[in-house]
């Protein structure tokens, strides 16, 4: 019985922890070949779309096979795919170097991703400014989404969850660039309460870019509660601890609620890889430094190594965010255990 | 036990995956033999290869089947050279049209040394009629033109060609000191040498000064020079460059500076996109494409200090115009030897223009202070200017309507509320930026092989609707020819190409049915390839309803990214040639 209050015996702590211990080794041993599958994918598929990184110029035309020679020479471009490949990877892997840009002439991927200066600049390293909004954004859809759909579940069928459900389909449905835009105009250039676009000078910044992509999850998130919820009340075991003579809240918050959360933190995790990896429609319709819009930007230029670059950094953040959340289910539902 | 073996199996499985994967991608890209044959041959003198083998020839017909595709060109600078040769010469690698014609060839030759402007205009204008209507390759649409939004307030000026000089620009009232222009994008690369794109030059041109530069008229001016003369031959050209230009660190600026710029810029490790403008100095273009490394075969030579001799391979009438170029910067190989990778950063560069780069935060903004040692700094009154970067229009408009920018651009499709607005519609510019949207006709391809098929479809396209109701810019003007109203040589419709005239177009198809021996329209079909960017696709689907309407045949429309286009356009070239 101890169990479903969350309380470990003291005597069994220790082998609990142990046993995270393992479990997180034995992920994080995983990720290795999961990354490397993820670096082996993304640089064939970018091989084989036509056109390359100076089959355009920068300017706009196009450029003349002498001098694309040049430039593929310069890059090592001319050499065949499997020698770039591990070429890159051993720059990867033993310097922690992402590569050059070659869009960008003279800056290099990590310069990018992580900022002129990380070490003595951080907060503005485009990686991490991206989270930021994404933290921002998170803090948003889980605070205002979970309560939300607790409350629509708990008062289902009545006003409240007709409301709360229709503002959610509207969020679900509009689409973040219209939202954003829309932002912008209402309450930035009509009424003039908020700045347009940017990141750096003044916290309001993070404001509207944060409503623009924290509403989508917010509803998403609110009705997979709310539906989770739902089946949660009706199972057997609140139904005995009501019979025990439970408080309703006890009931609510000791039982239903944590155990209704476990298909929440599962999106969660995918969730917070990707808003915090930057979204590309915020960031370009706010104008911010980060990482977000490379993802998309990158491929029409054919910057190959910022496309492997973002990719990966992406694919790292949905590994530790999965990882995180299947270690949080132990805390919210011990009957998961570590296998 | 078991999973560290599983382990191990997914590990050894991902590297043997990783070795046939990618040693099967090199099928994909383009193969090492073709990049030799191509860099043998020099850029603007590419003979057409004999194709000998049946399967090449094969492989052409079967992939590039497109009889039309779209291009756009924007002029460098002011001679019809930069269109008319560069870009549509049977050898120019710009276009994609697979046509020859050797009077022309020999007329392209005649006018790059005919140093009357008059005369050669009137060559240009030759060649121009060779291409438009007895070839009918090319099918113009209309000529381009600047548009933009600046705050009243301010006087402006836009050269037609390149950036403006924001050290000619100043605001009415003289305390206002600091402008705001909205930047679509974060400058690629300020790199002196490396920077091709509209948006690094927005910002280049107010930090570097070439011998000269180009003004509203399109006339060129002293800017770091101060006079040049032409030898009798026309191939020595001798610039006198002005005693008081200095870097912005306080070195002054040496003929040797500017023979470092170019040399660098001809360098095939530098790998600089435009280095075939300066294909006409002696040397350049062996020096480039890698047959001489010595860059002392190069027509380059520091006289003095203040003396800068170029030597041409033969005359070139139109170099006079290069000289404003931005081919043309000086460049200071001891700062960028300092600071390697990071000399282009802020703090780090050094121009000899009259601002200086105090700040650049990447993806965010850059910043341009007045250079207090610039040679005419009392001249400059716009002491500061910011460039935030605002990548969606939408929101680049929304901050200028809110005051935040003095120049910004716009979203196209603001474009009739803009013009309708009592503020915005006196604040809209609209300057000459010569160049030409054109459609390109594959005189290989099914049906386009046959002249009259071109006249044709010349002659049933209606440009007058696809610029008053497709694009909304009823004051573009519609072009028959390729050469632009501001480039001497403009002749314009009537004169050059063929104008819309749907009976004439008809004569044309039943002419070219005829001797096909096509009994119905509705036999031909018409493959039309464009990029899918900006308004390209209105327009094409506008000129399918035409072409379908007005001739009875039928168009099927490609589209694809522009990297996509180029590249397959590209491979259509090595396998056509």
């Amino acid at each position: 019985m101890a169990w479903h209050h969350g309380y470990y015996p003291s005597f069994l702590v220790w082998s609990g922890v142990r046993e995270m211990l393992k479990f997180i080794v034995n992920r994080g041993l995983w990720a290795i070949p999961v990354l490397l599958m993820v670096s082996i994918v993304t640089f064939t598929a970018m091989q084989l779309v036509p056109g390359g990184p100076f089959t355009a110029g920068a300017g706009g035309r196009p450029i003349p096979s002498e001098i694309r020679a040049n430039m593929e020479a310069k890059y090592g471009l001319d050499q065949p795919a499997w020698k770039q490949y591990i070429n890159y990877m051993r720059r990867l892997i033993f310097h922690f170097d992402f590569g050059p840009s070659y869009r960008r002439q003279g800056r290099t991927i990590n310069q990018i991703m992580f900022g002129n200066d990380f070490w003595s600049d951080p907060l503005h390293a485009p990686v991490l400014v991206s989270a930021q909004v994404g933290l921002v954004s998170l803090f948003i859809a889980v605070a205002i989404g979970i309560p939300l759909g607790i409350i629509s579940a708990l008062k289902q069928n009545t006003a409240i969850d007709y409301i709360a459900m229709f503002f959610s389909m509207l969020g679900v449905s509009v689409p973040n660039f219209v939202l954003g835009l829309i932002l912008i105009l209402t309450f930035g250039l009509a009424l003039g309460l908020l700045p347009l676009y940017g990141w750096g000078e003044t916290p309001l910044q993070v404001i509207m870019p944060a409503i623009t992509l924290g509403t989508s999850g917010t509803a998403f998130i609110a009705r997979l509660t709310r539906a989770s919820m739902l089946e949660t009340i009706r199972q057997d075991y609140i139904r005995t601890a009501r019979a025990k003579g439970l408080r309703e809240r006890a009931v609510v918050v000791g039982h239903a609620v944590k155990n209704s959360l476990i298909p929440v933190t599962t999106i969660l995790g995918p969730l917070t890889a990707a808003w915090l990896t930057g979204s590309f429609l915020v960031e370009w319709v706010f104008s911010i430094p980060g990482i977000g819009k490379h993802f998309v930007l990158s491929i029409s230029d054919r910057d190959y190594l910022l496309i492997m670059g973002v990719i990966l950094v992406y694919a790292v953040a949905l590994i530790f965010f999965n990882l995180v959340v299947d270690i949080s289910y132990a805390f919210i539902d011990p009957r998961i255990r570590y296998e | 036990m078991s999973n560290r073996l599983r382990w191990a199996g997914m590990v050894g499985f991902m590297a043997l995956l990783a070795l046939v994967v990618a040693s099967c991608a090199p099928a994909a890209a383009p193969t090492p033999e073709r990049i030799v044959e191509t860099v043998e041959v020099p850029v603007k003198e590419t003979v057409v290869i004999e194709v000998t083998t049946t399967p090449a020839i094969t492989e052409f017909e079967s992939r590039c089947t497109y009889q039309a595709y779209r291009m756009g060109w924007v002029m460098d600078y002011a001679d019809a050279n930069n269109i008319i040769n560069e870009v549509f010469s049977p050898k120019s690698p710009f276009q994609y049209t697979y046509w020859w014609d050797d009077t022309f060839l020999d007329l392209v030759d005649q006018a790059l040394v005919e140093t009357d402007p008059e005369a050669r205009a009137a060559i240009w204008q030759q060649a121009e009629k060779i291409m438009t209507e007895d070839h009918v390759m090319v099918v113009p649409i209309y000529h381009y033109d600047r548009t933009g939004l600046v705050k009243t307030g301010i006087n402006y000026e836009y050269p037609p060609f390149g950036q403006a000089h924001i050290m000619l620009w100043s605001f009415e009232d003289p305390t206002i000191t600091t402008m705001r222009e909205g930047l679509g994008a974060d400058p690629p690369t300020l790199d002196i040498n490396l920077a091709t794109d509209t948006t690094s030059h927005a910002v280049l041109n107010q930090l570097m000064e070439g011998p000269y530069r180009y003004r509203a008229d399109g006339s060129i001016e002293p800017a770091g020079a101060e006079s040049y003369e032409v030898s009798e031959d026309g191939l020595v050209y001798t610039i006198h460059l002005r005693d008081d230009g200095v870097w912005s660190d306080g070195e002054p600026v040496t003929a040797q500076h500017f023979v470092d710029g170019i040399t660098r810029l001809l360098k095939p490790e530098t790998a600089a996109e435009y280095a075939y403008v300066m294909y006409p100095i002696k040397g350049a273009e062996d020096f480039n494409t890698g047959v001489t490394d010595d860059p002392s075969t190069l027509g380059l030579r520091a006289v003095d200090d203040l003396t800068l001799e170029i030597t041409l391979k033969e005359k070139a009438a139109f170099f006079d115009s290069i000289l404003a170029f931005f081919t043309m910067y000086p460049v200071r190989l001891d700062v960028i030897e300092e600071f390697g990778d990071a000399w282009t950063e802020a703090g780090n560069f050094v121009g000899n223009g009259p601002y200086i780069l105090t700040e650049w935060a990447h993806e965010d903004h850059v910043t341009i202070e007045k250079n207090p040692l610039y040679h005419d700094a009392d001249q400059v009154t716009i002491t500061r200017v910011e460039f935030p970067i605002i990548f969606e229009l939408s929101t680049m408009l929304a901050a200028y309507e809110a005051g935040e920018l003095e120049v910004s651009a716009y979203p196209p499709e603001e474009l009739p509320r803009i013009l309708e607005d009592p503020v915005l519609s006196q604040e809209f510019v609209r300057l000459p930026y010569p160049g030409t949207w054109y459609i390109g006709l594959n005189t290989r391809g099914e049906h386009t092989d046959n002249v009259h098929m071109r006249r044709a479809i010349a002659s049933a396209i209606d440009k007058r609707v696809i610029l008053d109701e497709v694009l909304n810019m009823p004051w573009r003007l519609d072009a028959c020819g390729v050469i632009p109203p501001e480039i001497p040589g403009y002749q314009g419709c009537g004169k050059v190409g063929y104008t819309f005239d749907v009976d004439a177009a008809k004569a044309e198809l039943q002419a070219y049915m005829d001797e096909a021996g096509i009994a119905d329209p509705d036999e031909i079909v018409l493959e039309a390839w464009f990029n899918r960017e900006g308004a390209n696709p209105d327009i094409l689907e506008a000129v399918q309803a035409m072409l379908e309407e007005n001739l009875g045949i039928h168009v099927k429309l490609f589209t694809m990214e522009w990297g996509v286009y180029l590249a397959i356009l590209d491979k259509c070239e090595d396998l056509g040639r």
